[in-house]
């Protein structure tokens, strides 16, 4: 068996993940990134403890739950700041137009 | 706390004998599992902090897989069981083997079984890249709050 290519399994992981967050993806792009990099690369160091008979099934299969979680935890700091940067985009577009609306209405709304 | 893992996965990658003994780093892990309880604890007093809370739930099942990894208590590849086990009973900081805690089978007197140096390196690579991650999104929302004053 030969050993995972982080080049050859990082364009999929990426474009997996820019599927998920979609529209979003521009702004989470460069963590989001260098993030699946670091999974990609552990992911190839555990499979090459494996292969080379360091580590056993036992503790492979550990380590890939433990790469698990922290993937999720690399995933929910992306979610968070796409929704942060989803909010900071409106909380600006309604700044954009604090005056003409509190203006128009009397009173302030914004 | 990044560091003192960080620290910690560095001396263990080129530790004596007798310091790659679980005995030896029992209490270094009680201390890990009070500063995460400790974030888990300042994050759910937070309004609004779900997936902070669920990132440091994770770093907590790490730290768990960690202890079961040292103690060598898995011993065949986990079972969605065990895997459970894990999520629901959370860390065993005892010197023993507990099927209830996720461990292969039940065993006694664990504290002189050594880590596998070769499963350290990774296993700081995911811990730096998990609080991280945690760090990352706490920086974030600072930078969110002070563009919304």
């Amino acid at each position: 068996m030969a050993n995972i290519d982080v080049q050859q399994i990082l364009p999929g992981m990426i474009a997996a993940a820019k599927g998920v967050f979609d529209k979003k993806w521009p702004v989470i792009k460069d963590y989001a990134e260098a993030g699946l990099e670091k999974l990609a690369r552990t992911l190839a160091q555990i499979e090459a403890l494996k292969l080379s008979g360091q580590i056993s099934d036992a503790e492979a299969s550990v380590l890939f739950e433990m790469q698990k979680n922290t993937a999720r935890a690399v995933m929910l700091t992306l979610e968070g700041m796409s929704l942060l940067l989803v909010e900071g985009a409106i909380n600006a577009a309604l700044a954009a137009v604090k005056d003409t609306i509190n203006t128009a209405l009397g009173f302030a709304l914004l | 706390m990044q560091k003192k893992l960080d620290t910690y996965f560095i001396s263990l990658q080129g530790a004596g004998s007798e310091d790659l003994k679980y005995k030896s780093q029992q209490k270094f892990y009680e201390g890990v599992l009070a500063d995460l309880n400790a974030m888990d604890v300042r994050a759910s007093g937070i309004y609004k902090n779900k997936l902070t809370i669920e990132q440091i739930e994770l770093a907590k099942e790490n730290l768990a897989y960690l202890v079961l990894l040292h103690k060598q208590c898995v011993t065949s590849p986990l079972t969605e069981d065990q895997k459970m086990k894990v999520k629901d009973r959370g860390v065993d900081l005892s010197l023993d083997c507990h099927v209830d805690n996720g461990a292969t089978s039940d065993a006694t007197g664990r504290g002189d079984i050594s880590i596998n140096r070769f499963v350290v390196a990774p296993i700081q690579a995911l811990f730096n890249q998990h609080l991280g991650a945690i760090m990352a999104l706490e920086l974030a929302k600072k930078r969110g709050e002070s563009q919304s004053k």
